[in-house]
């Protein structure tokens, strides 16, 4: 059942065979992304406007992601749904980690360590532990279950009621993933009005334009190979500016190790200056501004401005939500799914850990451009008469990030007259240490490759969610395949749109949905997916009702804290409201769970044979009479 | 049949304890490398290692990521290598 009709997998030799072809064809995309920057930059020395290399950077990198795109044109759901589940554990590991970083690790997690110091190592410390959370308790299992999607799991695992814990488990995924998507989208129209001067709507559908020839053709299996290619783009393009940069002030280029001395200096500076300092941890006080805005925008009439500063100094904030994002992580379909497309439970174990590597990657480094240009701002900035700024200021001044002001009117700029927008940190980096414009727009297509490969896996997820789960297995079962397949197809237009609608008023509400997608997630996916391997006992009644009570507990919490903060448990903001959804699940699961009959026996023996790695899941049709339910596949049948 | 049967479940039954035991210990690292010093980043941020690191800072910073990404490749290596062969679930 879970393979299609005339799909075999792969042997052995053919799957190394079939590695060594990817890694001479990656092999040859990263020579030539390096040649073409530099072939750019000896164009831009010779006098090639700024504007012509920028279009240059985006309109090859979309052209090769077209390219991948239409080559793997697939009429099979094996390869549509999962890729032909043929894609080796380090391919499957950077695609994951082009899937999972997005243009908010890209461009904005350095700017938010910029700005918050040591609480946003929460961010940091979240997301990458989450990461082991999903190898030891998730990924073999998932790969071992070999089916399409989350929801399919869901239902199997919580057959007593199928149909029901199928629509939950679709809707959640639909609503968590849309949120996501949306945010991408709006990533991909800022860098593109950002650095090639494009009307932000324009930008928002050249960018769309560019997530569906990936992602139409040859779904996940045009995704995954695009992922591969969009990670490579974007971790050169993340690495190299802040390598120049580390080289430039420390005569090191090693910024990872060498961030450490900028951070002595920047303590140096803050007493010079009596700044607050910036490894100062717990300094984040409870308050409402972002929901005031929020409502603003859409002109809802927003509540008084409080701030609660009763917790600052405390670590439960920073504690709940490292838990929260880790849970969170785990819980985001678009990045379970990735561990069907493996060959095997095996590979999913190991294609983890290189997952994770290729992400830490970026995110240890992420410290060091916070760290390397907050150094330059309090020392070659701050203090300086306002007139005698250093060149980069000027260029970002003038696109609003940077914001200055001469308040108490003494020619000299003080850290108080200084506003910065996050995402500068990254994007002003190339001119802080002085790199070519090329090197500006490599950025530039890094973070859109970011952004691009995101929303890739989140539209499939929203589009099996709608034409796999809700169509094709609940209402109609009996769909013809060449339906199906179309359905799929018209369900990733119909998303991708609707993603760039939602996109264009740009509300500041989308921003938070991505922040609070992670505690939905937590509320909902997690628990039941954690106690449904480990836990027999756990039943379709537990988990539908758990998921449910999940979602609510987390949304209450949520909306009540973000809008007025003195409504707080230990000083926990809205952003670790999935805490409480994931315990209120975890409880609801197993009270109801117990309260209520156990699971058949042919549902505890498909647990049985999810804990084995080796050997094809056999899924019973519910019903079947006891005895005839499969037990445990033999030892090395594969 | 009904004697093999019992043989079977029983090596399942001691994979699984296994298994569980691996990911507990792991876990436990996994916990203590997250919780157990951020409650402290204050005071550990007064040592200076490195290059000139805020102890606390680092900690979280590159100390336990990297912990992480190993964690997960002792925990790979470990069940493929070893736990999967000594229980004969080994690939053909």
């Amino acid at each position: 059942m879970s393979q299609e009709a005339g799909y075999t997998p792969l042997t052995r030799a053919q799957l190394s065979e079939f590695r060594r072809r990817l890694a001479k064809y990656y092999g040859a995309f990263f020579v030539f992304l390096i040649a073409f920057t530099v072939v750019l930059y000896l164009f831009e020395r010779a006098g090639l406007p700024q504007r012509f290399i920028g279009y240059a950077f985006i309109f090859l990198t979309l052209l090769l992601y077209a390219f991948i795109g239409i080559l793997n044109f697939t009429r099979r759901l094996e390869e549509y749904y999962v890729a032909g589940r043929r894609v080796p554990a380090i391919f499957n590991g950077m695609a994951t980690g082009a899937d999972w970083m997005s243009a908010a690790s890209f461009i904005s997690m350095a700017g938010t360590l910029w700005l918050l110091g040591y609480d946003a190592l929460a961010y940091i410390m979240g997301w990458t532990g989450g990461y082991v959370l999903l190898a030891l308790l998730f990924a073999p299992y998932i790969r071992k279950f070999g089916q399409y999607t989350i929801p399919d799991f869901v239902a199997t695992r919580y057959g007593e009621r199928a149909r029901l814990a199928r629509f939950v488990a679709a809707i959640c995924a639909i609503i968590v993933s849309l949120a996501y998507v949306t945010a991408q989208v709006t990533g991909v129209g800022i860098i593109m009005s950002r650095f090639f001067g494009l009307d932000y709507r324009v930008g928002v559908f050249v960018g769309l334009a560019g997530v569906l020839v990936c992602s139409f053709l040859g779904g996940m299996k045009s995704i995954t190979w695009t992922q591969v290619a969009q990670y490579i783009v974007l971790i050169v393009a993340y690495l190299i500016p802040v390598t120049f940069l580390s080289a430039k002030l420390t005569g090191v280029p090693f910024p990872q190790l060498m961030y450490g001395k900028a951070l002595s200096e920047i303590g140096q500076l803050e007493q010079a200056m009596n700044l607050p300092a910036y490894v100062q941890p717990f300094k984040q006080a409870l308050s409402n501004s972002a929901a005031i805005s929020a409502f603003k925008q859409i002109g809802i009439t927003p509540p008084e401005p409080i701030t609660v500063k009763d917790w600052v100094g405390t670590p439960w904030q920073f504690l709940a939500l490292t838990l929260c994002l880790m849970a969170g992580t785990v819980g985001l379909p678009h990045i379970l799914i990735r561990y069907y497309t493996v060959p095997s439970p095996k590979e999913a174990r190991i294609s983890v850990g290189w997952s994770l590597f290729f992400i830490w990657l970026l995110y240890v480094t992420a410290p060091a451009y916070a760290a390397f240009s907050r150094w330059e701002v309090l020392q070659n900035v701050v203090g300086q008469p306002i007139n005698a700024l250093p060149e980069w200021t000027a260029n970002w001044i003038r696109t609003g990030l940077l914001k200055i002001t001469d308040a108490n009117n003494d020619g000299i700029l003080q850290f108080s007259e200084l506003s910065i927008n996050g995402d500068i940190v990254v994007l002003a980096t190339p001119e802080i240490a002085g790199l070519p414009f090329t090197i500006a727009a490599l950025v530039a297509a890094g973070g859109l490759a970011a952004a691009l490969s995101t929303a890739d896996g989140l539209l499939l997820v929203i589009s099996t969610a709608v034409a796999h789960d809700i169509y094709a297995k609940i209402i109609n079962p009996n769909a013809p395949y060449g339906r199906r397949f179309l359905l799929s197809r018209l369900m990733i237009l119909i998303s991708a749109v609707i993603a760039a609608l939602l996109a264009i008023p740009q509300f500041a509400l989308i921003v938070q949905l991505v922040a609070w997608a992670f505690s939905m997630a937590a509320s909902t996916f997690f628990p039941v997916l954690l106690l449904g391997i480990f836990w027999k006992r756990a039943n379709a009644n537990g988990a539908i009702a758990g998921m449910i009570g999940g979602l609510i507990t987390c949304l209450v919490y949520m909306f009540w804290n973000y809008v007025d903060p003195r409504f707080n448990v230990l000083g926990l903001s809205h952003l670790s409201a999935g805490i409480f959804g994931m315990a209120a699940n975890f409880l609801i699961t197993i009270v109801v769970s117990l309260a209520t009959a156990p699971s058949p026996k042919y549902i505890q023996d498909m647990v049985d044979q999810l804990r084995i790695p080796v050997g094809e899941m056999r899924l019973p049709a519910p019903g079947a009479a006891p005895g005839t339910a499969p037990g445990v596949a033999p030892a090395g049948q594969d | 049949m009904e004697g093999s049967r019992q043989v079977e479940t029983s090596r399942l039954e001691a994979y699984w304890r296994e298994q569980l035991r691996l990911i507990i210990t792991l876990l436990v690292i996994w916990f203590a490398v997250t919780y157990l010093h951020p409650p402290f980043a204050a005071s550990l941020n007064k040592i200076k290692i490195l290059t000139g690191f805020p102890l606390g800072y680092w900690l979280s910073s590159q100390f336990s990521i990297t912990v992480y990404v190993i964690l997960i490749f002792v925990y790979a290596l470990t069940m493929n290598r070893v736990i999967d062969k000594k229980y004969g679930f080994e690939e053909e």
